[in-house]
């Protein structure tokens, strides 16, 4: 009732524009449309990690890659938190997958190639597979099943340890080179090629976000009735979504085992899989490049915490962050950034127009 | 033989502390329909004044009863201030939001009591009874008594009194509660509350076991967990036969197959009884969403 | 592009420019500047394991006494300790930090086995040499110095103590299935055969467990005498025994320094004392140098258990480091010696000090080839039997 006092509506042009205004609202908060502009931030969000890692000391580049690779399987996870709703304790089980899987092949004389490849489909056939009984759980169910596979973890790398080295861990191969680039630690080469994996990652995840896949996912995340109205099996989607989280956390953990360059059964305790959702609650599960932040949160901010506040009490910091994300609505960072930026826009280019 | 029939009974013995960590989870389940993850913490900064107070000369009873004291207040603080208030974003934020209370109490009492584990007193070691060559401390008898009365109470309480019919029904419906006369809000306080004295309660049953340090209680929550998820959400006896059933199952594992085992077993069999009876064993309800 | 895509890059790239500003803040001061001597280490200070963080501060105790008697030739010794929370993916990120932003020559007692192999690779490749707090055998390198007994030897003492000080042959092991836990598993394995014994029963357990009663029970089926169990830490050496006193099982128990500490006898309620043996290759607070240890950990760590092996471990480490610095310095005519001159003096390095026996690195770079054994009396840990190279 105001804006009709406060602006003369007979402007013509008005009408598209609350229209315009809207989607743009509704865009940011179910992370669709807009793909164009939403690529864009995407290459952009990606540089500005490339160069603010490219001009940190060496140590802090070791963050900020791993932080990629935690962002990607934040990505994942995103997929079952973001559209399905559904709280997942779990990728760092995927990560865990992933990692192990890679190390034994390339230990064993496969190419590393190869052994990634190798790795990643045995990791997503075996999520798949998990996945099937998991999706017949739902919220609180799903929670808890997911936290105690996640727990199971490190012992059962140690039951195996055939396979993974035991405790002692499993060294990653460290002289993987692609086009002269060392890929491996804090390595450029690395740097980049994490934030290819997760470009590439995120770009699929947004289109198919957008498309067909995304709208049915969407769809039964909200309302399984809705789903099965519209013609999707939920249990199928849900299988699908489960396992693309399954792959990203796969993909991450090779990526985990190449910047480590060696891996061990505590480095996947079930706090990497809270961490995880976490960073994905803080950033936004809803956006792709979000999920950067989110990587940031779990693998840049602990380590440049420790400069400022006693390492004992760190968590007492991501505990407060957490809680002022879902004070915040739990819509995360990212779609805050969004908004703020839309409402830049509305302030200098709505006006200019409305003034014109 | 001696071996299987060992096993049995204390699996029995540690189960029912199983049972009891599950109990406070599945009160605060009950009204509002998700999980708790910093019971653990809650009971920790219960049990850290307690030793206070016992090394500056309180006894054990006192000692006791402040620890229940100060579990239920920070219970019913964190219920009111952090999580109760965060469900009008969904159940996904106030789940999380325990984990965010969590982080935050375990990184307060690591600042300030340390890492260091401690040895907590307990009711007595002296035996009070042996049964088939295992010795029960009067600590083993006073955890049984004192967890049978705990699940009797409050079987009595869900099924009986007025603001417990209302808790089970406020879950399904918020109107419901009202109906009956107790507003929404009140009843999920109530539940944190008793919550938070219920994870006191086990950590004095806990801590002289596992000795006490930021995470010693935190360390049962996964068989809590288990225990409810398989004994069903919604009963507080399903709770008691799970837990007795993880501890006697997680020893024969130990001892048959390998100890490294365990958490897979637990992970496996959780996972099993979901698919064949989705509300737990004991569960009657369909639910849903965190 | 969309204004907002413009307004986003701006805000992107500025917000990384801080960032930036803020990472590489640090690396002006460097070593080489002062006359300070900058080692470093990494600890678990918080996360789930940071009980463990007690040896370090001891550690630190031992050079902040050095620096305050005026530090090695006239050079402080600067000690910055970052926290991996016991995360083998943090611990590359901190020893990074120390050695490419803190330039710091050597490590001095990091803890851990798993984080230490997850950096041991890259700190050989930057020729950064370490004194490593942890036993793994298989942390031992060109770059990288064991100072804690190898467990296949403190197992192996253990089990001979048993068959030939105490006279007793039914000895039974219980193990962790990790690399301490079979490596002191084998080393007792060994003796007995040697002997013409063999173990009542090997049994396995897991130490992130909250339950061991099946361990108990199975133990008390061997009917051993002796219960070999050196691997264990103190809380879960504890909750074993705990379990099997509770089914009126009460051998002798076989443990090392690893479980010898307050919160051990704490758990027990004091119920193994007289009946505990614990292999070291430490020295006791009630040892002639012992004395000294107590009153520099009183002055310069009051907050950390005099007692325990663990601290013990880590304030020998400390003395090593001094005394291996002191000579790097003399090597280096009273300079600050690089790591370098460090690995050089390190390479050739023995000891067998009043702290410590049986180091020789000029051979291998393990740990100390000589224990003794400890019996806990009345809470007191004393000698049973004295110093004596490991079988």
């Amino acid at each position: 009732m105001t804006t009709t006092v406060d602006r003369p509506t007979a402007d013509p042009g008005s009408a598209p524009r609350r229209r315009r205004r809207l989607s743009d609202r509704a865009a940011t908060t179910t992370g669709r449309g807009r793909v164009g502009a939403r690529l864009a931030t995407l290459v952009v969000a990606c540089l500005a990690i490339f160069a603010f890692g490219q001009s940190s000391t060496p140590a802090i580049k070791y963050a900020v890659i791993l932080s990629v690779v935690y962002a990607i399987a934040v990505l994942g996870n995103n997929a079952v938190l973001g559209l399905l709703g559904e709280m997942n304790l779990s990728s760092g089980v995927s990560m865990a997958l992933g990692a192990y899987a890679f190390c034994y092949f390339a230990n064993d004389g496969m190419g590393v190639v190869a052994a990634a490849v190798a790795a990643v489909a045995l990791s997503t056939a075996l999520a798949a597979i998990v996945a099937i009984p998991t999706t017949r759980l739902q919220g609180i169910f799903t929670a808890l099943a997911t936290f105690a596979l996640a727990y199971a973890i490190p012992t059962l790398a140690i039951y195996m340890k055939e396979y993974t080295g035991g405790d002692e861990g499993t060294p990653a191969p460290f002289d993987f080179e692609i086009f002269g680039q060392l890929v491996s630690g804090s390595t450029t080469g690395m740097l980049v090629a994490a934030l290819v994996v997760f470009a590439v990652l995120a770009a699929a995840s947004l289109l198919m976000l957008n498309a067909a896949p995304g709208r049915a996912a969407l769809m039964v995340g909200e309302s399984e009735l809705a789903g099965v109205t519209n013609g999707f099996n939920p249990r199928v989607i849900k299988v699908l979504v489960w396992t693309w989280a399954g792959f990203a956390g796969a993909v991450a953990g090779v990526l985990y085992a190449l910047t480590v360059g060696f891996i061990g059964p505590t480095g996947f305790g079930f706090m990497l899989g809270v961490w995880i959702l976490v960073g994905g609650v803080v950033a936004g599960a809803r956006s792709a490049w979000g999920a950067l932040l989110g990587g940031l949160f779990v693998g840049l901010v602990p380590v440049e915490l420790q400069s400022y506040v006693p390492a004992e009490g760190t968590s007492i910091v991501f505990g407060v962050i957490l809680l002022l994300a879902l004070l915040a609505g739990g819509n995360g960072l990212a779609q805050w950034i969004e908004r703020i930026g839309l409402l830049i826009k509305e302030r200098t280019f709505g006006r200019k127009k409305v003034d014109a | 033989m001696e071996l299987l029939q060992t096993s049995l009974i204390l699996g029995v013995v540690v189960g029912i502390v199983y049972s009891l960590s599950g109990a406070g989870l599945v009160v605060i389940f009950r009204t509002s329909g998700y999980i708790s993850f910093t019971q653990g913490d809650i009971a920790a900064v219960g049990l850290f004044v307690g030793l206070a107070a016992y090394n500056s000369g309180a006894g054990y009873v006192w000692t006791a009863l402040l620890v229940i004291a100060v579990s239920t207040l920070v219970g019913g603080l964190v219920g009111a201030l952090i999580t109760v208030p965060l469900e009008k974003h969904g159940h996904l934020p106030a789940a999380l939001s325990t984990i965010a209370t969590a982080l935050i109490i375990s990184g307060l009492l690591n600042l300030t009591v340390g890492g260091d584990p401690r040895s907590f007193p307990e009711v007595s070691r002296s035996e009070a009874l042996s049964i088939l060559g295992v010795q029960m401390s009067w600590s083993d008898v006073a955890g049984v008594l004192v967890s049978a009365s705990v699940f009797i109470g409050l079987g009595v309480f869900f099924s009986r009194s007025r603001m417990g019919v209302a808790m089970r029904a406020v879950n399904d419906n918020k109107l419901a509660g009202e109906l009956l006369g107790v507003p929404d809000r009140r009843l999920k306080l109530v539940s944190w509350t008793v919550a938070g004295a219920l994870s006191g309660l086990l950590g004095l049953f806990v801590a002289p076991i596992l000795s006490l340090s930021t995470v010693s209680v935190n360390t049962l929550l996964v068989f809590g967990f288990c225990a409810i998820v398989i004994g069903g959400f919604d009963s507080i006896f399903g709770a008691l036969v799970a837990g007795t059933a993880i501890g006697v199952m997680t020893n024969l594992t130990s001892t048959y197959l390998d100890p490294n085992l365990v958490p897979t077993v637990l992970w496996a069999s959780m996972l099993l009884v979901l698919l064949v009876r989705p509300n737990g064993l004991f569960g009657r309800r369909k639910l849903v969403r965190v | 592009m969309s204004k907002k895509l413009v307004g986003l890059t701006v805000a992107l790239t500025t917000l990384s420019t801080a960032l930036a500003g803020c990472g590489g803040g640090g690396d002006s001061a460097s070593g080489a500047g002062g006359d300070e001597i900058v080692i470093g280490a990494f600890s678990p200070l918080s996360g789930p394991a940071v009980s463990a963080s007690s040896g370090i501060y001891a550690t630190k105790a031992a050079l902040d006494k050095v620096n305050d008697a005026g530090g090695i030739d006239g050079h402080k010794i600067k000690f910055i300790i970052k926290d991996d929370q016991f995360d083998p993916a943090k611990t590359p990120g901190v020893t990074r930090e120390l050695v490419e932003t803190d330039r710091v020559s050597m490590l001095c007692g990091p803890q851990g086995s798993v984080p230490f192999g997850a950096v041991k690779d890259y700190l050989a490749a930057r020729k950064i040499p370490t004194i490593v707090n942890a036993g793994a055998p298989t942390l031992a390198g060109e770059y990288s110095y064991l100072v804690s007994s190898p467990f296949d030897g403190v197992g192996a003492m253990l089990a001979q103590f048993a068959v030939e000080d105490l006279d007793i042959d039914k000895v039974a092991i219980a193990y962790s299935d990790d690399a301490l836990g079979t490596s002191a598993r084998d080393g007792a394995v060994r003796i007995l055969e040697a002997d013409g014994l063999e173990p009542l029963g090997e049994i396995k357990y897991d130490i992130t467990a909250t339950d061991f009663s099946s361990q108990a029970i199975q133990l008390k089926a061997t009917g051993a005498d002796f219960v070999s169990i050196p691997a264990a830490q103190a809380n879960v050496a504890g909750l074993v025994i705990n379990a099997a006193e509770k089914i009126g099982y009460k051998p002798i128990w076989g443990l090392s320094y690893a479980a010898q500490n307050k919160t051990l006898v704490d758990v027990t309620k004091g119920a193994i004392d007289g009946r505990a043996y614990f292999a070291t290759p430490y020295i006791t607070e009630e040892s002639e140098t012992g004395a000294e240890y107590a009153a520099t950990l009183a002055e310069y760590a009051p907050d950390v258990e005099v007692n325990s092996g663990a601290t013990i471990a880590g304030y020998t480490i400390g003395e090593l480091c001094v005394d291996v610095l002191t000579k790097a310095v003399e090597a280096a005519d009273g300079e600050v010696p690089t790591s370098a001159q460090i690995q050089e003096t390190l390479s050739s390095y023995t000891a067998d000090n009043d702290y410590i026996q049986g180091i020789d690195w000029s051979d291998e770079p393990d740990g100390a080839a000589a224990a003794q054994i400890l019996q806990l009396k009345d809470g007191k840990y004393v000698e049973s039997k004295p110093f004596a190279p490991l079988p």
